[in-house]
């Protein structure tokens, strides 16, 4: 669905490059996770291959369509939820969608439904400008939804939302790519990328360091060990205990058979930290 | 039916910015401006107050003053004649002394008059003495250098000031109203988010250019009843105001793309407004018309309205509009090019 090769780009047309000879590939019905720092390229990424930043050099192409020379067709098949709420703030919620939707020519989405879906129906006849920040960024990631499109940009789609709706928005991502959308993520969040996303691009600097499932990054890079804790002799003690040393493991098994045990949790590596491993950057 | 759909919109954000208000309040200001504030006769003709000092002097006053400019009053007594020079600011007075074979005259001046009026007065009152030659100020012996128009200019001052604010409301209204708009867009980013749309870049613009030219339509046609009733010539008016706001806003779209924000656009939006607006030096003093005002665009826009707006005191000169429209269509697609070159640099 996505395809990038060699992508460069400067701002200032110079060799101050923002993104730096990058290449992946995103398959149909994938979620993509490019993630990193601020100012690491992500934006200037999913700018190039929405076609609000020229290609300059390398090539992109998505759903086969050059990005360059994108028509009415390609928009008319690509949803983007912007991490900033660029709505009209003098339009209600639902003045904003119905405006939206008349631009497309495909079948779109019902307004208030998409409302509800992101629970803003109550808030429909409401400005837009009265809206907090987190009911503007549901809107607009609602207004993204608008052509039910086949390819889903989203920059920091749960960015500044509380744990709620942030979850109620996670349900959606996730729903909609049940359904078969491809969805290219844009996030420094590690924990929604671990939730959400099939494959990660780790990128800094204008460079992908890295492009592998969650799950094979763990294992590649974590630890294989348990942490626990159990009582001995009146006190409480904790302790971590490797599952691929056979003393620790048999040590496992008595505390296991002796019934101390308190707690016990897995341990393996969080995505956060095999970035900080993998880039040698840390996440801001 | 984009198109539409953006205007609807549009229509609406300018509602919500109480455009339509500003438009309809502004028109009514223009109005009682005109009507209460501005004189309809702004001449200082000069009133001569004549007084003789005897009845055989008397005599000599008694002229025929018909075809006279000159306006002239004739008094009985020297407390007469203080009262109505007291009345009057620029009214001279002269007192005629002696006798019929040998007058003397006494010039009663306000004390403002500068040097050139006393002299002027000065020889008017010898060659009086002498004797006026009527043959001589008559208009049969009067020869103009340009054709005059065979009705008179009469327009009351205060009324011939309805073009001027025609074009600098109903033309150049865009002009204000588009920088805020566009700034307001991109403080906003709306236009990132309608970038990402099949929607044209044309259709976005050109729905602005139709909301303010319907705004100057509206003011145009409330201040214009309101100034000369039902005299104008509507349909030219509508079509003079519609061309003027597309190319006004046209251009401004264009020069508010290269700003961040209205104070950084401040100066370019006075020198373009200042610029525009230059032509009224030529509509104030029509003798004076040099090429450089004629070839800018509010040029033909402002005489083709005093056209539309006085048909009986001017010709309206609509076919110079051609160019204009075309000028503006130009401007259009300039400031759609503009538009996606600089959209596309972020």
């Amino acid at each position: 669905m996505i395809e990038v090769n060699n992508l460069y780009y400067s701002y200032g047309n110079d060799t101050e490059y923002a993104v730096k000879g990058i290449s992946f590939e995103v398959k149909e019905g994938e979620v993509f996770g490019f993630l990193g720092p601020n100012g690491a390229g992500k934006s200037t990424t999913q700018k190039i291959l929405t076609g609000l930043l020229p290609l300059q050099k390398g090539s992109a192409r998505v759903m086969d369509v050059d990005v360059s020379k994108a028509t009415s067709a390609f928009y008319n098949r690509i949803g983007v939820s912007f991490e900033n709420p660029n709505l009209y703030l003098k339009l209600t919620g639902l003045e904003n969608l119905e405006y939206f939707a008349s631009l497309y020519d495909v079948p779109t989405a019902d307004p208030m439904s998409l409302l509800e879906m992101v629970g803003l129906k109550d808030a429909a006849g409401r400005k837009a400008g009265e809206y907090s920040k987190g009911m503007q960024q549901r809107l607009v990631f609602a207004r993204s939804l608008i052509n039910s499109p086949k390819i889903w940009f989203l920059d920091e789609p749960v960015s500044g939302l509380d744990p709620s709706t942030s979850a109620s928005i996670r349900k959606v991502i996730k729903e909609k790519n049940k359904e078969g959308t491809t969805i290219f993520l844009t996030t420094h969040n590690m924990h929604v990328a671990d939730e959400l996303c099939d494959r990660v691009a780790f990128i800094v600097s204008g460079e992908i360091s890295l492009i592998d499932s969650p799950r094979n990054l763990k294992l590649r890079y974590g630890k294989r060990l348990v942490e626990l804790e159990y009582k001995a002799n009146g006190s409480l003690i904790k302790e971590s205990i490797s599952l691929t040393q056979p003393t620790d493991r048999e040590r496992l098994n008595s505390l296991i058979n002796s019934e101390v045990i308190e707690t016990i949790h897995s341990k393996e590596a969080t995505l956060e930290e095999i970035f900080i491993k993998a880039t040698g950057e840390e996440l801001k | 039916m984009r198109l539409f759909k953006n205007v609807l919109k549009e229509v609406k954000l300018g509602w919500r910015s109480h455009f339509f208000l500003l438009t309809v309040g502004l028109a009514i200001a223009y109005f009682l401006l005109m009507t209460f504030l501005i004189p309809d006769d702004l001449s200082t003709n000069t009133n001569f107050v004549l007084l003789a000092e005897n009845d055989e002097l008397a005599s000599m006053l008694h002229l025929d003053y018909s075809e006279s400019q000159i306006s002239f009053s004739i008094v009985e007594s020297r407390d007469e004649m203080d009262r109505s020079m007291n009345g009057s600011f620029s009214s001279i007075g002269i007192v005629v002394k002696g006798s019929v074979s040998s007058p003397s005259v006494e010039v009663v001046f306000q004390g403002h008059e500068d040097a050139e009026t006393k002299e002027f007065i000065k020889l008017f009152v010898s060659t009086f003495l002498i004797g006026p030659n009527i043959e001589f100020a008559s208009e049969r012996n009067i020869e103009y250098l340009q054709e005059i128009q065979s009705a008179p200019d009469e327009i009351p001052f205060n009324k011939s000031f309805l073009p001027i604010f025609l074009m600098f409301e109903a033309v150049m209204m865009g002009m204000i109203m588009v920088f805020a708009m566009v700034f307001s867009e991109k403080s906003q980013k709306t236009l990132h988010a309608y970038s990402v749309t099949p929607g044209k870049i044309w259709e976005y613009l050109g729905a602005k250019v139709i909301l303010l030219a319907l705004l100057g339509i509206i003011f145009a046609f409330i201040l214009t009843p309101l100034v000369v009733g039902f005299e104008a010539d509507y349909s030219k008016l509508m079509i003079i105001v519609a061309v003027g706001s597309f190319l006004s806003t046209s251009v401004s779209l264009t020069v508010a793309s290269f700003y961040r924000n209205l104070s950084q656009s401040m100066a370019a939006m006075l020198a373009l407004t200042v610029i525009f607006t230059l032509p009224m030096l030529s509509y104030f003093s029509e003798g004076f018309s040099p090429w450089y005002l004629r070839i800018l665009p509010t040029y033909p826009i402002l005489f083709a309205l005093k056209g539309a707006v006085f048909p009986e005191f001017s010709s309206s000169e609509i076919s110079g509009l051609i160019l204009v429209a075309i000028e503006a269509a130009a401007a259009f697609l300039i400031a759609v090019t503009t538009y996606k070159l600089r959209l596309r640099k972020g």
